[in-house]
């Protein structure tokens, strides 16, 4: 692809692929089993996250009932993320 | 006592006291050579009369004249002629007077040793001899009467003063009366250049430490001197009306004064300066009719003196010696206590001595001047004090350790300068809102902030003013230096492996070094290949977005340093003319960066760039900020891309109600709402300011290039067809446009009239669907306003049954739901010249 010409110059570090989704919604891989899916308003280099209109994904192992796995939904308008607790930035699209 | 052991203690002294005796002091002592004036004189003043016998030590018996054989060599006797008793004192001594200056100096620096005085004449001989053995012999301090024993080096060193210092064998009256002398000589000789403000100099100490430069005298010289002085003291006394003459004023120095030194007290020049005019308050009195009944018989006394003085060391004959004159050190110390305690009060009467110099007018003086007098006396003292205190300190610090100190602080000064406020954003805007009133160079802003506000704390006085000035142009100087000189970033030390950088706060030190490289400035506009953006993807398309956002970020940030509104009618600076520049080069980035000057393909469905960026959400947000910057001929080239492309937008191309769908995906009603949000706003305004021609060139590339059936059944087609019919009406309206305009812009309006009227219908949402279609009837509206009558019953005709829908849905639908729906049908029939209400009321 000849834009891989603007691609390389917008992307110069592993964190201008995050700055490319700015404004767009993305995929937030948590420790912690927890999914986020939201709008990213902004970043920094450690990783904090600001997201708009999340929905949260938590897995939750049910002990009780042989260990299936549950999943809590939770939706957020606005929600800070804490950068020590990111795995995965993913667009979705 | 004797570095050697022996027993150097006088005969006499020996058997008066066993201690230390207090004539002969030891190390470390002074050696009062006025003993013998003062409390000597009167404890002595039985023993005249001198015995060999009672100053003879004795010691010579002891002696051990066996060792004499190498004597000559030792002291090189051998050649030399058998002293004989014509002694040449003056002569001799003048030979050495440099060995004796250098003697003296030694001796001044070195540690007081017991000043046992050596018989002269050995001295005298063996100095005119061996003045360089003289020095040698120096170290080694000897106790004087040892000479006899020619292993040992007799002690050599001349005496402070060769009048004041006696012999051992010398009478102690002898003593005190040579040490008077010797204190005469020292008033005399500080006196003599009238001018010379110190002409107290301690006696004591001169006597103990004498000065190495002071200039032996010979006795001729001194007698004339003395003899000088008596006559002028006398003339003086004889005239004591006339204040301003000099002898008087040397009498009272010499009388009224002489004291005060001898203390050794530090004398501070203003208390000098004051003297003159006691002295000249003190003269009224007739110094004879003065209290101190000493100072009248010492006149008499003195005219002997020069008798005595002739004799110099040698023993005067004893009746002369306990007359009736003081002493002075006597009269130094009564003269010297009041004056020296400052303002104490008149102690009554003075029975003894003078009345201290200022006693006599202070004791005029009425109450209240006394205390006067007496207050600023203490102020002055209290200030001499302080000044003193002060002064203790002067000059440790060289210039250059000042310059040193001053260069830290001013280091200081700009690195809290660069960091914390040329970094802090908050600081800059507010300096610019500042900056707006009150025009300042940008350079000197910190300076100037920084100092304005010690200025406005310390204004007190005019003079901390001037400093506070001076000190601002200093900083300003000093931080416009320090930023014309750059800033080493890192430092390279010889023999080390590497560099060693240090950052600071606006430097931070880099822990990885990534090239950021510009991209948009690499590419020309035009010379970008034009498949650079066949296949779009969306993260190309992202980045393209991000770079139009770091170049309005660059211009933001650059509009935050415009070197502030140049003066009406002056040239602009460099400063300004660069800034200028600079902005052009970062407009025309952004300009890049959009690529909207890239060639538009003539294949179907090639996406442009520009369309394709423009489908991102900030993209579109970032169009109201472009327009900011760029110039109408590029807003103009936006709105012609846009319009050209408008099919291909992504608001219009999933604009269309989908068939069998009562409503858009959620997705694209935030995208529509985003356009008509953020880009048409500008456009509009453009539009709003645009001539007819300009308008009718619009809609002709619309109607050649674009769908339009397609168009007007979205909301953002519509939203352009309106824009454009609506101005056209309001230019034609109010006459701006010339004929031919209007008749091309007929033209165009007939054409975009016979492709929608089979189709006006289609232009609604879906039945049904729960949004609003005002803007349905506003572009209805606008069309109806510039039709003809023909079309306008065509319209009319199309739209009835439309009309009709929402008359009969508002009389059924709550108030609040069916007003908007009539207030929307009675844009398009006021349009026409009819109103709601007529068709309400008729139906």
């Amino acid at each position: 692809m000849a834009d891989t010409e603007n691609g390389a110059s917008a992307v110069a570090e592993p964190l201008d692929l995050v700055r490319l989704s700015l404004d767009e919604v993305v995929f937030v891989k948590l420790r912690g089993d927890r999914e986020l899916r939201g709008r990213l308003h902004a970043y920094d280099s450690h990783c904090n996250l600001v997201l708009g209109e999340v929905e949260e994904t938590i897995y939750v192992v049910d002990e009780d009932d042989d260990d299936t796995i549950r999943t809590v939904k939770k939706n957020s308008e606005m929600l800070f993320v804490r950068g020590d607790s990111v795995v995965i930035i993913a667009t979705t699209t | 006592m004797s570095f050697f052991g022996f027993d150097t203690t006088l005969s006499r002294d020996r058997a008066a006291h066993a201690p230390h005796p207090q004539q002969a002091p030891g190390f470390s002592q002074q050696r009062d050579a006025f003993a013998g004036l003062s409390g000597n004189s009167n404890e002595k003043a039985g023993d005249d009369g001198y015995e060999f016998d009672d100053t003879y030590d004795g010691l010579g018996d002891d002696l051990d004249e066996g060792d004499d054989e190498f004597n000559d060599e030792t002291f090189g006797g051998g050649s030399a002629a058998a002293p004989g008793k014509d002694f040449d004192f003056f002569g001799s001594t003048a030979k050495v007077a440099d060995a004796i200056n250098e003697e003296q100096l030694l001796y001044a620096r070195g540690p007081k040793k017991s000043t046992q005085p050596v018989p002269p004449t050995y001295h005298q001989e063996r100095q005119t001899k061996a003045p360089s053995y003289v020095a040698a012999a120096k170290p080694k301090p000897q106790p004087a009467p040892k000479h006899q024993i020619p292993t040992e080096i007799p002690e050599l060193k001349p005496e402070m003063s060769l009048w004041a210092t006696t012999s051992p064998e010398a009478t102690p009256a002898g003593k005190g009366l040579s040490a008077h002398a010797a204190a005469h000589f020292l008033h005399i000789e500080n006196q003599e250049p009238p001018a010379q403000p110190n002409f107290g100099q301690p006696a004591a100490a001169a006597a103990s430490a004498a000065p190495a430069a002071r200039k032996y005298k010979s006795l001729e010289e001194v007698e004339a001197e003395i003899l000088a002085k008596k006559q002028a003291r006398l003339a003086a006394a004889q005239q004591p009306s006339q204040p301003q003459l000099p002898p008087s004023t040397q009498l009272n120095q010499q009388d009224g004064w002489p004291g005060r030194p001898v203390q050794g007290f530090p004398q501070h020049p203003q208390m000098q300066m004051q003297q003159p005019p006691l002295q000249q308050m003190e003269l009224p009195f007739p110094p004879r009719a003065m209290p101190p009944p000493q100072q009248n018989q010492r006149l008499p006394q003195s005219d002997r003196a020069p008798e005595h003085l002739h004799r110099g060391p040698m023993p005067p004959p004893g009746g002369q010696i306990p007359f009736a004159q003081i002493p002075p050190n006597q009269q130094f110390q009564n003269n010297n206590i009041p004056f020296q305690m400052g303002m104490m009060p008149p102690q009554g009467p003075q029975p003894f001595v003078g009345i201290p110099p200022m006693q006599p007018q202070i004791m005029q003086m009425t109450e209240e001047e006394r205390v006067k007098f007496l207050e600023e006396e203490s102020k002055r003292l209290k200030r001499n004090h302080k000044i003193a205190q002060l002064s203790r300190y002067n000059g440790l610090m060289t210039p250059s350790d000042k310059n040193f100190i001053t260069r830290i602080q001013l280091q200081q000064l700009v690195s809290v300068n660069e960091d914390s406020f040329n970094e802090d954003f908050y600081y800059q805007v507010y300096m610019a809102i500042r900056a707006r009133n009150n025009p300042q160079q940008p350079l000197n802003q910190f300076a100037q902030t920084y100092l304005g506000q010690q200025g406005a704390r310390g204004g007190r006085a005019r003079r901390q003013d001037n400093h506070l000035l001076r000190m601002q142009q200093q900083v300003q100087r000093a931080v416009a230096a320090a930023k014309a000189r750059p800033k080493a970033s890192q430092l390279v030390l010889e023999g080390s492996l590497g560099k060693i950088s240090f950052s600071n706060v606006k430097t931070p030190k880099p822990l990885l070094s990534i090239k950021k490289q510009d991209s948009v400035s690499l590419v020309e506009p035009g010379q970008k290949p034009a498949h650079s953006f066949a296949g779009i993807d969306r993260r190309s398309i992202l980045a393209a977005a991000e770079d139009i956002y770091r170049c309005l970020l660059d211009l933001d940030s650059h509009e935050r340093k415009h070197p502030g509104p140049s003066l009406t009618g002056q040239q602009p600076d460099a400063n300004t003319i660069q800034w200028f520049e600079a902005r052009d080069g970062l407009i025309a980035k952004l300009w890049r960066s959009m690529r909207i000057m890239e060639p538009i393909k003539e294949e179907p469905n090639a996406l442009h760039p520009f369309i394709a960026i423009l489908s991102v959400k900030k993209a579109k947000e970032a169009i109201p900020r472009v327009f900011r910057y760029i110039d109408v001929q590029q807003r103009i080239t936006i709105l012609t891309m846009i319009t050209i492309s408008l099919d291909q937008v992504d608001v219009i191309k999933d604009g269309r109600y989908p068939p069998d769908s009562l409503s858009l995906s959620n997705e694209t009603k935030k995208k529509i709402e985003g356009f008509s949000q953020y880009v048409l706003p500008p456009l509009l305004s453009y539009v709003g300011d645009a001539q007819l021609d300009v308008i009718t060139g619009l809609l002709g590339i619309l109607l050649d290039r674009v769908n339009v059936l397609l168009l007007s059944q979205t909301q953002i087609g519509l939203a352009f067809l309106t824009m454009f019919t609506s101005r056209a009406e309001i230019i034609k309206q109010a006459g701006q446009a010339d004929e031919q305009a209007i008749l091309k812009w007929t033209q165009t309006y007939d054409r975009l009239f016979e492709i929608l009227e089979h189709h006006l219908l289609d232009i609604f949402p879906p039945p049904g669907a729960q949004v609003d279609d005002m803007y349905v009837w506003q572009f209805l509206a606008s069309m109806a306003v510039g039709a003809s009558i023909l079309q306008q019953q065509k319209m009319v005709s199309a739209v009835r049954d439309r009309v009709n829908e929402n008359i009969q849905a508002s009389r059924t639908l709550p108030q609040e739901m069916s007003r908007p729906k009539l207030a929307n049908t009675n844009l398009f029939l006021r349009a026409l010249g009819l109103d709601i209400d007529q068709l309400l009321s008729s139906s």
